[in-house]
């Protein structure tokens, strides 16, 4: 029963982990660069999901619809601004501006919120729902119900429209789909868009399931990192099956291995992928 | 060329003498900012020389404390000793990653981000793990008596020196290899490693010997802070804090130059303990903030560093006398 109850709340963390990575991998596959900054936006799209709440007085359920535009327009402005100017240089000088970038975020949020712990409550603080048998947050459940459509919405998008294929044409070859016309300058701040957007679209949700300080946003990055890497990067299927893993692992190690030793297990299977599967290794190379 | 190699001595001298003359906080700060420029340059011989990027410095500066300090707390070693076998322990870490590394073919970013997962490993591990501490971290009873012998100093000054000593060692051993066979193998695999193992180069030798001396000296380094705190603790010395700090200095002096990081870390580590002492006591996070953008800013105005975009433009200009020794002066 407890091996159950661990995997029903493993899956939950996989797939919103899932959503949170989407990002990060739609911004690495078209523009090559891995967002560094991707956690502290996070963070930052949670406070902000705060802010309308305690000024605003609307629910984080319904505070995605000013958040996710304000992520998004945040994104493009990134690869305008910080990304574009530098990304043929070292491929280290961009990890640097972005890690630059979430340094000047977390001080933003320390100076303006303060140090304290913070969570933002929504219409279902609170309640507990059963799935099958298991107790879990109805904020968790919603989270992961949203992360699913999300998950869905983007798969789709990337397989059937015009935008997804676009965007394909660009990661498998940037100069021969500026060729065909495509402009590549801008899928790519559209990408950026949408990868940074995703954020602003459960973020606030995940104000209430995560406790919310101003240096949280490193640790979600590496997290979204192990994700990124152990999927591979590519599909949106594979970072799915690789959010599932990651979310299993740390579930079931915290509640198996003694102490607090279970926050290993993401970072062990992700030094057992990077070995195990060279190619996933290769491809990053060649990236320069 | 020898003018610019006078000032440039001239500058260095100075710069070590300046703490002496400006009190006990500015020699705080010329410590913490000798340790991190021999880390950064220590970074640099394997990241700049032989393009084996690491995330995960802060396992070897780790390793260096928690060896020198457990030695010493439970057995009464020296420091000195403590040092040494907490190089040499990170030094045979970085062999064997190295050798992981070639060995399953992590090349490039994602060893970096193997490296990055060791860390944080290690990170975790220390902070869970009863007889090293867990995250409470270990206070040392400081050495008796107070000496160069012990590794105490009552006055910061004392501590200065040491640092001073490790910074030397670090750009011995950068200059070292940049200069020796040794280096000319760390660029042949920096820039084409398929070719360099066809002239017979050994990859797997130049990454497993590049890790063990950044290990070794990243370790000095953080046994060198660990006795100077007094205390050792998992998220000062395993936490990601240090790798990214060698790393901005690195990048933002120059990487690949023997110089480069030890200028970036001069310029950049008493800037930001400036904005801390300026702001950071009435806004909390101001200094970060401004920290932030001047990093952001750096990276966008030198786009390969201080130390190579003013060899270039000092280059250019003699290029433009035409000055037969103008080339080499970059």
């Amino acid at each position: 029963m407890l091996l159950f109850a661990g995997i029903i709340q493993g899956v939950v963390l996989g797939v919103i982990l899932a959503l949170v990575t989407s990002g990060m991998v739609l911004v690495y596959r078209a523009t090559g660069v891995i967002n560094f900054a991707h956690g502290s936006l996070m963070a930052l799209a949670m406070y902000a999901a705060y802010d309308v709440r305690r000024y605003g007085g609307v629910d984080p359920l319904l505070s995605w619809v000013a958040v996710a535009p304000l992520m998004g327009f945040i994104g493009w402005g990134v690869f305008r601004w910080i990304v574009r100017p530098i990304r043929d240089r070292h491929h280290l000088l961009v990890v640097q501006a972005l890690l630059g970038l979430s340094f000047v975020i977390e001080a933003f949020l320390l100076m303006r919120y303060g140090a304290d712990l913070r969570s933002v409550g929504n219409v279902f603080s609170g309640r507990v729902i059963r799935l099958m048998g298991v107790g879990v947050e109805m904020t968790r459940a919603v989270a992961f119900v949203v992360s699913l459509a999300g998950l869905g919405g983007l798969g789709l998008a990337l397989k059937h429209s015009d935008w997804g294929r676009r965007l394909r044409a660009i990661a498998a070859d940037e100069m021969a789909a500026e060729l065909a016309g495509i402009s590549v300058t801008g899928v790519e701040g559209q990408v950026w868009c949408v990868g940074v957007g995703i954020l602003g679209l459960v973020g606030p949700l995940l104000a209430g399931v995560f406790k919310l300080t101003p240096d949280m946003g490193l640790r979600y990055t590496i997290l979204a990192l192990v994700v990124l890497i152990v999927g591979g990067g590519r599909t949106m299927a594979a970072t799915v099956a690789s959010g599932l893993l990651v979310g299993l692992s740390e579930t079931l190690g915290l509640l198996y291995l003694p102490g607090s030793y279970g926050g290993l297990t993401p970072y062990a299977l992700l030094a057992v992928v990077l070995m195990a599967r060279p190619a996933v290794a290769a491809r990053m190379v060649r990236q320069r | 060329m020898k003018k610019a190699e006078f000032w440039a001595a001239g500058l260095v001298v100075a710069a070590c003498l300046a703490p002496f003359a400006a009190g006990r906080y500015w020699l705080d700060v010329a410590f913490m900012a000798a340790v991190y420029a021999g880390v950064a340059s220590a970074w640099n011989v394997a990241a700049g020389f032989s393009g084996t990027f690491s995330f995960g410095h802060g396992l070897f500066f780790g390793i260096g404390a928690y060896t020198s300090a457990m030695l010493f707390s439970a057995l009464g070693i020296s420091p000195w000793i403590g040092l040494a076998a907490g190089a040499a322990l990170a030094g045979a870490a970085g062999a064997a990653i190295g050798w992981l590394g070639t060995r399953y073919r992590v090349g490039g970013l994602s060893f970096a981000v193997l490296t990055l997962a060791f860390a944080e490993v290690a990170l975790l591990f220390v902070s869970t793990f009863d007889p090293l501490g867990a995250s409470r971290g270990i206070s040392i009873a400081p050495p008796q008596p107070p000496g160069l012998l012990s590794m105490q100093f009552e006055s910061a000054a004392g501590f200065f020196l040491v640092a001073l000593g490790f910074l030397a060692l670090c750009q011995a051993v950068a200059w070292a290899i940049d200069a020796a066979p040794l280096g000319y193998r760390y660029r042949a695999v920096r820039e084409n490693e398929t070719a360099a193992q066809a002239m017979g180069v050994s990859p797997a030798l130049v990454r497993m010997s590049a890790m063990a001396a950044t290990g070794a000296l990243t370790a000095a380094g953080g046994s060198i802070y660990g006795f100077y705190l007094l205390f050792v603790e998992p998220r000062t010395f395993f936490g990601p804090d240090v790798t990214i700090k060698v790393i901005l200095f690195a990048l933002v002096g120059g990487i690949g130059t023997v110089w480069g990081p030890v200028v970036g870390t001069a310029l950049l580590y008493p800037a930001g303990e400036w904005l801390r002492a300026v702001f950071g006591g009435r806004v909390p996070g101001l200094d970060i903030l401004v920290y932030g953008s001047l990093v952001i800013g750096c990276c966008l105005a030198f786009p390969t560093g201080i130390v190579g975009g003013v060899g270039r433009r000092l280059a250019a200009r003699a290029g433009r006398g035409g000055g037969a020794g103008g080339r080499t002066a970059g």
